[in-house]
């Protein structure tokens, strides 16, 4: 039939036929790529993976998933490591497990001090930490507490022999990362801020003052509120005190108040750890039936030296 | 690269399109052809493992998961690399230039997951959404035993892609001439 017709028109025939062709392609092409756009879409947001590494090491507790299974409120995790930290790969390792088992809820953002400078004189500034530090800064809502890189690690103090031999840093043996992470993000998680009350009223050093400026601003960015304690006015350490400690106090403590402080030891309360917070008080050594030393220099709980609440 | 170039250069594609064989087939009998060759390539790698063996007595694949998940991800990967080989073969006669092309390919894909880092951008959504194509992170998994289903579903999906093309390039040509 097109042979019979005039070349114009053959011409013409052809040109259609070419323009379908080329429609029909392009249209083709298009449902294609919207098709693979449409897979991997629904497989970034629903994935699986799966641990088949030597004794699933890379696999998080229970405890882990369920805490981040049951997180209300997102979690951003600022890693401030720098690039010459020894863990940074199983520090993003680690957190990479955190965001696939959050269910999007928990973000990571990685900072390379010496790399993203702007970036982080701006966290340095909102978080207050030091240029050396490097940290792990976990926030929710606002509410933020750290990690140091210490915390995450198992070390061991080099012998003789290795110290001979030029090792004078502790060697990294193991990593816990996950322990140390798990527990501050349920810290804060937790909502109510851990309270420490300072045992007042015997001399010791007012909590204010530029002395204590650094011990106050390290607890402060742990997200603990301090408080001063009188116990000559009240008869019960207050509900919610999770740890009382006292600072070098200057005359002995009374009957009473040790009396106070026994029933605090006494009691129940849930996250309180009377034995780490009170067992080296003059007080805790008179209750535990021990002479308690009375002497300013003889009290070891000297500012920064405190067991972690 | 000699895929589909040589027979454009050679005028035998008329030939081969002239047996009873769809388009459809010959682009993935041509691609199987060249996943074959790929796999051939990887082959000498077990030897290793195997003089390992021999030589210290010890087991060389002990952590079997880690073994095994790498060598699945060089597999899919190959599968997309390979598919962007027979796609800039289709593209032209010259074999010089379907290498050029593939491999400015192939670099981009594997290069364009650091543009976050090079231009140090440390938002989580950007990092994570350059993260899903990234052929290194993907790696850093699967060698340690660690297989995720995003992976299989973006070198399968794109390898289809680029093989679809493949068939739509290889349609062109043949009609045009």
């Amino acid at each position: 039939m097109a042979n019979s017709l005039p070349p114009e028109a053959t011409r013409k025939v052809v040109k259609i036929k070419r323009f379908q062709i080329s429609v029909n392609v392009l249209i083709q092409t298009g449902v294609f790529l919207v098709i693979v756009a449409m897979v991997n879409y629904m497989s970034f947001r629903h994935f699986k993976r799966w641990d088949f590494s030597r004794n699933r090491k890379y696999e998080l507790s229970s405890q882990t998933k369920n805490v981040l299974k049951n997180m209300k409120k997102p979690v951003r995790a600022i890693i401030f490591f720098s690039s010459a930290t020894e863990i940074i790969p199983d520090v993003n390792g680690l957190l990479r497990e955190y965001e696939f088992a959050s269910n999007k809820k928990f973000k990571t953002e990685v900072v390379d001090p010496y790399r993203n400078l702007s970036r982080a004189q701006e966290l340095q500034t909102k978080y207050r930490f030091g240029t050396n530090e490097n940290i792990l800064i976990l926030d929710i809502d606002g509410k933020s507490k750290f990690v140091n890189a210490g915390d995450m690690v198992i070390t061991e103090e080099p012998d003789q022999m290795q110290v001979m031999l030029g090792q004078t840093q502790p060697r990294i043996t193991g990593f816990k990362g996950e322990q140390a992470v798990t527990s501050a993000m349920m810290e804060l998680i937790d909502g109510k801020p851990n309270k420490v009350y300072f045992v007042g009223g015997h001399g010791e050093p007012n909590l204010e003052s530029p002395d204590l400026k650094f011990f106050n601003e390290s607890l402060k960015r742990q997200n603990i509120q301090i408080s001063p304690l009188l116990l000559l006015n009240q008869n019960n350490i207050p509900e919610d005190c999770r740890a009382p400690h006292h600072l070098r106090s200057e005359t002995r403590f009374l009957r009473i108040r040790i009396e106070t402080a026994r029933r605090f030891l006494g009691q129940k309360r849930p996250g309180v750890h009377p034995a780490q917070s009170f067992c080296r008080h003059p007080a805790a050594l008179q209750l535990h039936g021990e002479p308690g030393d009375r002497s300013p220099a003889g009290s070891r709980h000297q500012a920064g030296q405190f067991p972690p609440v | 690269m000699r895929v589909f170039s040589e027979e454009f250069r050679m005028g035998t594609l008329e030939t081969l399109t002239t047996a009873p064989v769809t388009d459809w087939q010959i682009v993935l009998s041509k691609f199987c052809g060249v996943m074959f060759f790929y796999c051939i390539l990887w082959a000498p790698s077990f030897l290793s493992f195997a003089a390992f063996q021999y030589i210290t007595g010890h087991s060389a694949a002990n952590a079997s998961g880690a073994f095994l998940s790498t060598f699945l991800l060089l597999f899919l990967m190959g599968l997309f690399f390979c598919s962007i080989g027979c796609f800039a073969s289709a593209l032209t006669k010259d074999q010089i230039i379907a290498a050029t092309i593939s491999f400015s390919l192939i670099l981009m894909f594997v290069f364009l997951p650091f543009l976050p880092l090079v231009m140090n951008i440390s938002a989580p959504a950007i990092r994570e959404i350059f993260s899903y194509f990234s052929p290194a992170e993907h790696m850093q998994d699967f060698s340690k035993g660690l297989i995720d289903t995003r992976p299989f579903v973006w070198y399968l999906s794109m390898t289809s892609l680029v093989i679809f093309l493949t068939l739509q390039v290889l349609q062109y040509r043949k009609w045009k001439t």
